[in-house]
This record gives structure tokens, C-alpha cells and sequence, in this order.
């Protein structure tokens, strides 16, 4: 059972990784919005501007 | 369709190829009758240009990869209004990207404010706005207040602190399950030794990070002397978590850290919850006033108006008050007589009367009669003032149910006190080993968590439910007062009627002189200068400016307006009014429907006919009202029978048709004497005093300003049926405050006992204790699931 002595302090580690990587992330303004951005991923990323202004042929498109 | 910008967009949203706008927005639309704001707020998009009124909100930035083109970029923060859902932001990021110049757009839905930035050579602030116009979204310059970066900075501490909590809780459970496991299956002594160590170290950052809010609640609580939760609160987890470390440094038996950890996240995120009410409501009380204080109607000394910034505005200007505007800035009434309401200063709701040479306050609102009035300071600072002491306002109410929690708690606070000191010295004597453990087991399992949660648990899930559905409550007295609602008064237009009035016939009396045209040219002129639905119809009417204007304008609340032309006097409004200067008296012809007539000097000119609508759907609300045993009423101004017909078509039988404003206040303050409680239900500039009069209040949304300020809920969503949910949210609410409340002293009664008696170790304790808090939480959100779907299903 010795090998706790490896496994823990290296969880610890991982404890701080993972609190530095949360306070970073309210930080950084990640949770300024929750609900836009649960919403986000279902609308189409079409970020060029001429596909929008040029539709693609609605028959090819789902 | 949902929003005016709905309705304008549909074409473009399927020219630009964007259906799948329809796939996915979460809310069905509903109709609305906002069109009319646009035309107005169009011609104030121009004013945005200027360089001195950008400097106030835009901030100029440089890309330093593009500065050598000689590019300008600048930012902005524009609140927007009219956002229902995710697809709305959608739709305006697409718009704003879509658009030349501009290089950044984010939208966020929670606090419905964007930033934009752009580039000055490209396009300019009023195409910005103009473009999210176009599809139908109201987009103002915002400079967030003081008080909003500090709520954003609170809310982001809280978050930290309920992070550090959390990942510290999740590991240090995790050693206690070791270390509980090893306790029965035997483990070695170093390794116990080192797990409690680790646990230590971890518990260390959650204690002093996380728990620090408790400590300093406690500090503050002593000092004040009084006796609050943060009390047994912080004995706990500091007498547990000292006693851990002085267990672990001297090799004890116990240690506690799992506990304070766990005590410390669901305290944390109770608080939390709380909080986030809490600015949910004050935010909505800036915007509110920040969108209301805005502009200002300049008079320029040709007499034409002209509407500017309110921020802009300089001693001596001049500047036109219509009922139900905010005044812009501490100055001097030169024109008209009219009553303000000055509850922002006094916190008295009725309206004092004021006339030519009174002083008037920035802030304040204009209730009857337009005013002119000269200003006398640089009016941003009393505007400001004016702000300021809303928000205390707002921040000030608290919810008396709440109030009573931290009543019965504080008692109960006392006592648990009293107890543990008891129990502590019992045991001492008993068998001094177990006196520490039994004691800390009483604090911890007593801990007034799952009381303390009960109430605002229940509110926070109630408060985001019924903004979903489009109705907001600024404080709290909606749901405590509807319990004991008894009488609910509506008034008639544009509550129980869609308020959308239109001219449906009219009459021009023979052989007086007039053209058609002047007659309806003079009497919109008149109904301009007031803020009665009514008036709306007459803006549809095409109008020409008079030459020479009218002058001396006067309302004359609930009967009509009179103004001087030359020598000659016009009025407008009801029969009576407009007729009780002549002679011989015309006879009342008794004409079915709901007419306005105007006159001069010497005889009647013209006669509209105005038609409203009921609303489809009223009846659904007043049969579930009925159902309720309500006893309804309708109090109107009109006094033809058509309130009378609406209310036989409803089924309502106290009706009160031509009512005065101060014939409203009186018939709510007699049923009040008769130990009734109101609920009062309106939208007209009228109501204002009567909804502050009536125990609680509700206001369609899109009525004057000033009704939204006075009621204590406000229906956003032109839905009158929506009442019905809100109703039953509102009965939930109330079960499930008393619910929680009812289990959390029941627990607390049979919990002690045991505890004192030693039955329950320290860890069952804060097992239970959690759990107990888990129950009201869990049963607060069960009312948001399942109103959800009650809503879902009235709407589809």
C-alpha cells in the first residue's frame, strides 16, 4: 500500500491543476452566460459571410 | 410572432438563408402590439452620432496590426431589448457579422447586453444600432452602473469560492471513505496518519477560502450583537476544523475534515443561489431605470421639439414633460399644472400636486398633465441621485417571509447555543472524552442550513420560473400578498382588452365651418398630448402642424383635453366634458359604442367612434380566476356600456364604468376597509396610484413608464391567459416555502434530541445534515419541473 505515498501527492497535483483551471475559466469570463452557450452548438457555424448572403441550393441541404 | 422584430424579420430571415432560426428557438410566439415604439426611436438613432454623446458610452481601441491603415476601431456596450431566447442572439450576432466595419460582435443572453466594436472609417454607431434595428431588436448605449461590476465581481467570487469547495470536498471524501473503510477492515498507522494529513492540507485552502464569508458574517454578527446564523455556522466548522488539526498534529482519534468541507460547499452554494435572485431582480430595477431616464424633449426656442439626452441637457434649457415621463433633471415648472410622483425620494406612492413656479426633482415621475420645465443644475448628477436611491430601494426589501426566517432563526440560533453549552458540560461531567464530539455532533446537526435554504431555495426557482414566462416581479410583495388576495380589481382597456384602439367610424357636425380634415387634424394634435390608450387611435391619423400652435394645453384626468387656438378653445374627450360649456346643451344622443367628441367655444365639431377588442384570451383567465372564488371586479374609465357588455361577456358582476382616477382609488381603499385584499391588475397611465394603493399589483408591460415602476409584477409577454401559470407558480411557491420550512424544524426538533444523547457520531451528523438541506433544495426545483411542463403544454 506504500505506493499511496506516490498516487496521492500526485492527486493532489491534479487538485490544484484542476482549481487552477476552474478559477482561470470564471476568470476569463467563461461563465458569464450560461444558457447562450448551451444553446450554441445547434445553430449552423457559418462564419464566411458570402454563404449567408448566398444561400446554399436548399435541395442539397438536410 | 414574438417580438416586433419577429414580425419585421421573417421575409429576411428566409431571404438570408437562415431557417434554421425556426428549427431551433425555444419559445413560441405570441402576439404583440409594440410597433408603434419604432418610428419613434428612429429618429433618436441619429443623435448617437455626435461626438459628445458617443463619449460617455464608446471606448476607442487600436488593433496595433491594423492601425497602419489608418483605421479607427472603437467599442461599445448596447443593451438590447426584446431578447427572448438563444436564437434572438443567434440572429443579432449573424446581423452584426454580416455587416460591414464591424469587426467583434458578442451577444449575451443572461444580461442581454453586447459588445461591438468597429472601425469608425466603415460604418458608423447609428448603422449599428439601426441594423439590429431592422431586424426588429430595441439596442440602446449602456454604461454598466457601479453597482452591476460590482455584482459581476461578487458573482465571480462566489463561483470561486463554491470551485475551491467543491474539488476540495470531492478529495477529501474520498481519503474519509479510506479512512472510514480502514477504520473497519484495519489499516496501518502511518498510512491513517498520512491520509488525515493530506485531508488536512486540502481542508486548509477550503476553510480559509471558501468558508471565509461564514467567519466574517460571524465577526460582523458579533460586533452588531446580533445573533444570526453565520453564529453556529462558523462555531462549527472552525471548532471542527481546528480540532481535526490539533487531532492530527497530537495523534487523536477524530478528525472532522470531510464534514467542514461538505459544510462549507453546501452552504456555499446555498448562498449562491440566494445571491443570484437577489441581482437577477436589482438588475432588471437598473435597466428599468436607466432605459426610463434616458431622453428628454427639448423645446427649442422656435417652438419645435427635439429629443436629446437626458445627460445633455443644460441649466436654463427648456424642456416638454408628457404624463407618465421621468423628469430629467432638478429644475423649475414654467408651464402647466400636474402631480408628480415622488415615492423615489419619499417613498410615498401618491402623486403631489405641483403648478407653475414648483420645484421638481430629477427622477421623479410626471403623473397627470404635460409640464414644461426650465432646468436649474447639470441635471447627470441629480439623475443620478435619483438612481442611486431607487436601487437602495430595491436592495432594502426584503421579503417578509424571510424577514420571519431570520426572526424564528435567530431564537433558534440562541437556543442551539444554549444547548451545545449544556450538552458540552452534561457530557463533561458524564464522561469528559465524548463531551467534544457529542457537542460539535449537536452544532452541525443543527445547523440551520436546510432553514436557512428553505425560503430562498424556493423563491430563487420561483423568480427564474416566472421570468421564463415572460413576468417579472421586482420585489417580493407579489407572492406573498397573492395568498391572501381576496378581490381582484381589472381595469378595462388594454388589460382585459388588447388596447389597441382605432378610429372605427367618425361624424362631422354640419355647418361649422371646419373641413374634415382640420377637425381630425385638431383633435390628434390634442390627443398627442396624452398618455391615455385612447389617445393612441388618433395616431394614425395623418397630421399637418397648426399654424398658429395650440397653446395652454390641459388634461383633465379621465374626461379629456382642452387647448386655446387664438380666441378659440378646443376640447376633446368625453360628452359631458366637451359639452358642459354650451348653451343651450346638446342632448347626449346615446349613440351604441364608445365615442370621443370635440368641440370649441360654441358648438360640437366632430365625433370619432373608438373600437377596442376583448382580448381572446381574457375569458380563460377570468373562468380560472372564478374557479379560484375570487371576487372580481372591473373599474374603468369609460364610461360608455361597453365596459358593461365586457363584463357580461366574462361573467364578471361588479363593474364600475366611468370611473376618475380618484373614484378607483376610493373603491379599492372601501373594499380594503371591508378587510379585503386587493389585487389590482392594469396597464393605463390612470392606474398608477390605484396600483400603489391596492395591497399588490400587476401591470401589462407595455403601459406608460410609470405603471411599471408602481407594480409589483410585471407581465412582459402580452399573454393575459399567462397569469393563470403565474397564478399557480405563485400557490406552489408559497406550499413549498411552508413545506421546506415544516421539514426543516421537524428535522431540527428530532434531530437534537439524539445528538444530545450521543446517539449520532459527527459524520452521521453531517450526513444528515446534508441531506437535509439536499430535501429542500431537491423539492424547490421539483416546482420549476413541473410548472415547466404545465407551461409547455397550456401553450403548444
Amino acid at each position: 500500500m506504500d505506493i499511496i505515498y506516490l498516487l496521492i501527492p500526485l492527486a493532489l497535483m491534479l487538485l490544484a491543476l484542476a482549481i487552477a483551471a476552474f478559477l482561470w475559466a470564471i476568470r476569463n469570463g467563461q461563465f458569464d452566460d450560461l444558457e447562450k452557450e448551451a444553446h450554441r452548438i445547434l445553430f449552423e457555424e457559418d462564419t464566411e459571410p458570402d454563404t449567408v448572403k448566398n444561400p446554399p441550393d436548399p435541395k442539397t441541404k438536410s | 410572432m414574438c417580438c416586433p422584430g419577429c414580425e419585421a424579420i421573417a421575409g429576411n430571415i428566409v431571404e438570408l438563408g437562415m431557417e434554421s432560426y425556426y428549427k431551433h428557438r425555444q419559445i413560441t410566439a405570441s402576439a404583440t402590439s409594440q410597433g408603434e415604439i419604432i418610428p419613434d426611436f428612429l429618429q433618436q438613432q441619429e443623435l448617437w452620432n455626435e461626438e459628445s454623446i458617443q463619449q460617455q458610452y464608446v471606448r476607442k481601441i487600436s488593433h496595433p496590426a491594423d492601425a497602419s491603415d489608418g483605421q479607427q476601431f472603437r467599442a461599445i456596450t448596447l443593451m438590447i431589448s426584446g431578447i427572448t431566447c438563444a436564437a434572438c442572439v443567434w440572429l443579432i450576432e449573424k446581423q452584426l457579422q454580416t455587416s460591414t466595419g464591424i469587426s467583434k460582435s458578442t451577444v449575451n443572453l443572461s444580461s442581454q447586453l453586447a459588445e461591438v466594436e468597429w472601425d469608425t472609417t466603415k460604418t458608423s454607431l447609428s448603422d449599428i444600432l439601426h441594423s439590429i434595428h431592422k431586424i426588429g431588436y430595441r439596442a440602446e448605449p449602456y454604461s454598466p452602473k457601479k453597482q452591476e461590476t460590482l455584482i459581476a465581481k461578487e458573482n465571480k467570487q462566489a463561483l470561486s469560492r463554491i470551485a475551491v469547495a467543491g474539488l476540495g470536498t470531492m478529495q477529501v471524501m474520498m481519503l474519509a471513505g479510506g479512512l472510514y473503510l480502514g477504520a473497519f477492515q484495519g489499516i496501518a498507522t502511518e498510512h491513517a496518519h498520512f491520509l488525515r494529513w493530506v485531508s488536512a492540507i486540502i481542508c486548509i485552502p477550503v476553510y480559509f477560502f471558501s468558508g471565509a464569508p461564514f467567519i466574517q458574517g460571524a465577526i460582523r454578527n458579533i460586533r452588531t450583537r446580533h445573533a444570526g446564523m453565520d453564529i453556529p455556522i462558523s462555531i462549527a466548522i472552525s471548532a471542527a476544523f481546528f480540532a481535526s488539526i490539533w487531532s492530527v498534529i497530537t495523534h487523536g482519534q477524530e478528525v472532522y475534515f470531510d464534514s467542514v468541507c461538505m459544510f462549507i460547499l453546501f452552504l456555499s452554494v446555498g448562498r449562491y443561489l440566494e445571491m443570484r435572485a437577489r441581482h437577477r431582480s436589482l438588475i432588471s430595477t437598473i435597466r428599468l431605470a436607466h432605459s426610463t431616464t434616458l431622453m428628454a424633449t427639448l423645446i427649442i426656442d422656435d417652438g419645435t421639439q427635439k429629443n436629446v439626452l437626458a445627460e445633455h441637457l443644460l441649466p436654463g434649457d427648456r424642456v416638454l414633460i408628457k404624463p407618465g415621463d421621468t423628469i430629467p433633471g432638478d429644475g423649475e415648472i414654467i408651464q402647466g399644472t400636474s402631480s408628480i410622483n415622488e415615492s423615489m425620494l419619499t417613498g410615498e406612492e401618491l402623486p403631489v400636486p405641483k403648478s407653475i413656479g414648483s420645484m421638481v426633482t430629477g427622477g421623479t415621475v410626471n403623473v397627470e398633465h404635460p409640464l414644461t420645465v426650465i432646468i436649474q443644475h447639470s441635471n447627470k448628477d441629480s439623475v443620478l441621485n435619483a438612481l442611486q436611491l431607487l436601487l437602495e430601494k430595491a436592495q432594502s426589501h426584503k421579503p417578509k417571509i424571510t424577514l420571519l426566517a431570520d426572526k424564528v432563526s435567530r431564537y433558534f440560533v440562541l437556543s442551539v447555543l444554549l444547548v451545545s453549552i449544556a450538552v458540552y458540560l452534561t457530557w463533561y461531567s458524564i464522561e469528559p472524552s465524548s463531551a467534544f464530539w457529542i457537542t460539535l455532533s449537536v452544532l452541525v446537526i443543527t445547523c440551520p442550513c436546510a432553514l436557512s435554504l428553505a425560503t430562498p431555495a424556493a423563491i430563487t426557482s420561483s423568480v427564474s420560473t416566472l421570468a421564463n414566462l415572460g413576468f417579472l416581479t421586482p420585489n417580493q410583495r407579489f407572492s406573498e400578498s397573492l395568498h391572501k388576495t381576496t378581490d381582484i380589481v381589472f381595469d378595462k382597456t388594454g388589460t382585459l382588452t388588447s388596447g389597441d384602439f382605432r378610429i372605427a367610424d367618425s361624424y362631422l357636425y354640419p355647418n361649422v365651418g371646419l373641413t374634415y380634415e382640420t377637425a381630425s387634424n385638431i383633435a390628434a394634435q390634442l390627443e398627442s398630448h396624452s398618455g391615455h390608450p385612447i389617445a393612441s387611435a388618433f395616431t394614425h391619423l395623418s397630421t399637418t402642424n397648426l399654424s398658429p400652435p395650440l397653446e395652454n394645453i390641459t388634461t383633465h384626468n379621465g374626461l379629456g383635453i382642452e387647448a386655446q387656438q387664438h380666441n378659440t378653445h378646443y376640447f376633446i374627450g368625453s360628452f359631458a366634458f366637451v359639452t358642459r360649456h354650451l348653451n343651450p346643451k346638446p342632448i347626449d344622443e346615446a349613440l351604441e359604442g364608445q365615442w370621443v367628441w370635440l368641440s370649441s367655444d360654441e358648438n360640437l365639431l366632430a365625433r370619432f367612434k373608438i373600437e377596442d377588442s376583448l382580448r381572446e384570451d381574457s375569458p380563460q383567465l377570468i373562468d380560472f380566476l372564478h374557479s379560484q372564488n375570487y371576487q372580481l371586479h372591473i373599474l374603468s374609465g369609460d364610461n360608455s356600456s361597453h365596459p358593461q357588455k365586457i363584463a357580461h361577456t366574462l361573467g364578471i358582476d361588479r363593474v364600475i364604468s366611468g370611473a376618475s382616477p380618484s373614484d378607483k382609488l376610493n373603491y379599492i381603499q372601501s373594499l380594503q376597509q371591508q378587510d379585503k385584499t386587493v389585487l389590482m391588475v392594469g396597464d393605463g397611465l390612470n392606474d398608477a396610484p390605484v396600483l400603489a394603493a391596492a395591497n399588490c399589483s400587476i401591470s401589462m408591460a407595455n403601459g406608460a413608464d410609470l405603471t411599471k415602476r408602481a407594480a409589483d409584477g410585471l407581465l412582459l409577454n402580452h399573454k393575459i391567459s399567462a397569469l393563470v401559470d403565474i397564478f399557480n407558480i405563485v400557490y406552489k411557491t408559497n406550499t413549498i416555502i411552508k413545506q421546506n420550512l415544516t421539514w426543516a424544524l421537524a428535522y431540527n426538533a428530532c434531530a437534537l434530541p439524539a445528538a444530545a444523547l450521543g446517539w449520532v457520531p459527527p459524520w452521521l451528523a453531517a450526513i444528515g445534515m446534508s441531506t437535509s438541506s439536499l430535501i429542500v433544495v431537491l423539492n424547490a426545483l421539483r416546482l420549476k419541473s413541473s410548472v415547466t411542463n404545465n407551461a409547455e403544454q397550456g401553450s403548444s
